[in-house]
């Protein structure tokens, strides 16, 4: 009995031991991430204005006032674009890279620390160092060296045809050493025995990739992805630093535009109201992407 | 107005002070200087405010051409009068220049004034202290005249207390501190308040060492006094983050100045009533 009492104890100690460690983490997550989640679900259905104070209850005013707001429709149009040139063009360029890395691993050292050098950059540095590489003219570096090979390169940020993509451009590098990493892991990581025993059953080449090595790295793969979305979806520095939003609001994504009405404009209620939207879209997403994981990679364990 | 004297000597024309003091520093002669500056040195000639003149500085870019021209922005009586034939006139000045004599540092364009590779800003004194270094000869000039006459832009600020506040009586003991003449001495080199009796004060002529009283007076001084502020709404950030996407028209060779300020205008008229 008495010993009985000392383990209970003992567990309880150990319980308690693992509360007080994870405890850092929790209550920053509830203090800084749940309870300004809650709250931004209450602000959306107010009209609150944070410089004058002002708090009154609107119901669904400001979700209706998103479908008129010509420029929330614009960001929504820009982020889905921004999104869709991001992730494929980070999956695949990363995935490429990690095979090639991992062929000759030993010897691609030099490869690797420059893959993954912009991971460790700083944002705001890599933004305004790009935004002095894509000058218009000649006064870019980009455009000087094409002009050397006969290119006359456009005003990159500055033409609502290029702004865009080298905002993608610039974004994807900066964050492919990461997948690169992720992806090398995994490939790795990959089984020997199948990898021969395919072998063996004549499998090379790319059917030895699409049938064996991809079906194998599908759950990083989605997982990447996953997380590729969500970041795509959440980027803010790159715009505001590179292009702020213009020209012609052809960079005007939602987070932007959220930092436009909750901090320029004041509108707290209905910046609010499109972080709701945001985060709806995010988890309908992500659901959508974690239900396509259960049926796509049936060889996770 | 800021200018790079070396640059306007090693052009082989007059500088600035020259040019006012023949009588000839107008907006039509300042965008002729520029020209000749940018072909014979192969260096841009005027930068715009911070080099925001497209995108957050627009305005105080534009604004002193414009009224120099008998146009504005909108008006205190909130009549938008951006897209009339007076500033329409002068915005295509500025965009001739951008465009065809190629002078203007354009878009996205890192070169900087203050290092020394264009001739001419446009900036308020506090920008001065950026040329504590400079190693080029600089000095400063009233802004150039247009058929309406000069005008230059006050920097504009407001500090307010909210209505609702329990300490609204000490905010406003504050700002009375704030703009004291202790204060505002102390101040008067870098953001000298638009009040008569500052600017005709020894402190505020002796405040910046980087000028001369005769500048301070003549330069700074006259500017502030014959200066307005820019037209304003409390809906600015919205209207700018609207009026952006039109505005942005504005910036390629083949632009229809009247189509795009059409445009400004009426989402000017959305907010401005």
């Amino acid at each position: 009995m008495k010993n009985k009492f000392s383990l209970q104890k003992q567990h309880q100690k150990e319980a308690l031991m693992g509360y007080a460690f994870i405890a850092p983490q929790m209550l920053g997550f509830l203090f800084f991430i749940m309870i300004p989640l809650i709250s931004i679900f209450v602000y959306s259905i107010h009209t609150k204005n944070l410089l004058f104070g002002t708090n009154i209850w609107c119901g669904m005013d400001n979700y209706k006032a998103l479908f008129y707001d010509s420029v929330f429709l614009k960001t929504i149009k820009n982020t889905i674009f921004f999104s869709l040139g991001v992730v494929p063009i980070n999956l695949i360029c990363s995935l490429f890279l990690a095979f090639y890395l991992c062929n000759n691993y030993k010897e691609n050292k030099y490869l690797k620390t420059i893959v993954f050098l912009p991971v460790v950059t700083s944002g705001v540095a890599w933004a305004i160092v790009f935004k002095y590489i894509l000058q218009g003219g000649t006064d870019g570096p980009l455009n000087y060296f094409l002009s050397l090979i006969g290119i006359q390169g456009p005003n990159w940020l500055h033409d609502t045809h290029t702004a865009m993509i080298s905002v993608i451009i610039t974004r994807v590098i900066k964050n492919l050493g990461t997948n690169v990493l992720i992806f090398s892991g995994a490939i790795l990581n990959l089984p020997n025995s199948l990898i021969e025993a395919a072998t063996l059953d004549g499998a090379k080449g790319i059917k030895l990739f699409t049938k064996i090595k991809l079906p194998l790295l599908m759950p990083s793969i989605l997982m990447v992805m996953m997380v590729t979305v969500i970041g795509s979806m959440r980027v803010f520095d790159t715009i505001k630093l590179m292009t702020d939003g213009g020209p012609e609001g052809s960079t005007m994504v939602i987070v932007y535009y959220i930092y436009h009405q909750a901090f320029k404009m004041f509108n707290t209620g209905y910046a609010s109201s499109i972080s709701v939207i945001l985060f709806s879209s995010v988890l309908v997403l992500t659901i959508i992407q974690w239900s396509l994981r259960k049926r796509l990679s049936y060889y996770e364990n | 107005m800021i200018y790079n004297q070396d640059l306007f000597i090693q052009a082989g024309i007059d500088t600035p002070k020259e040019m006012q003091a023949k009588g000839e520093w107008t907006w039509e002669e300042f965008k002729e200087a520029c020209a000749i500056i940018t072909a014979k040195t192969g260096e841009y000639a005027y930068q715009t405010p911070d080099g925001g003149g497209y995108d957050a500085r627009i305005l105080h870019n534009l604004t002193p051409i414009i009224r120099a021209y008998g146009g504005d922005i909108w008006t205190e009586n909130n009549e938008i009068k951006i897209n009339s034939p007076e500033s329409v006139k002068a915005i295509t000045l500025f965009h001739d220049m951008l465009y065809k004599d190629g002078s203007v540092v354009p878009p996205g364009n890192q070169t900087d004034f203050y290092s020394g590779d264009v001739a001419i800003t446009m900036g308020q004194i506090s920008r001065l202290s950026k040329l504590k270094d400079a190693s080029f000869d600089w000095g400063i000039i009233s802004m150039p005249k247009g058929p309406k006459g000069e005008f230059a832009i006050i920097g504009q600020a407001a500090i307010c207390a909210s209505k609702n506040s329990k300490n609204s009586e000490l905010a406003a003991e504050l700002i009375a501190y704030m703009t004291s003449k202790t204060c505002v001495e102390r101040m008067a080199g870098i953001w000298p308040p638009a009040r008569e009796s500052v600017m005709e004060s020894d402190v505020f002529l002796n405040s910046n060492k980087m000028i001369n009283k005769d500048d301070m007076q003549n330069v700074v001084g006259h500017s502030i006094k014959n200066g307005k502020v820019i037209s304003s709404n409390i809906n600015y950030p919205q209207i700018d983050v609207e009026s952006r996407m039109e505005w942005d028209k504005l910036w390629n060779k083949d632009a229809d100045v009247q189509a795009v300020t059409d445009a400004v205008a009426k989402i000017y008229a959305k907010y401005i009533k």
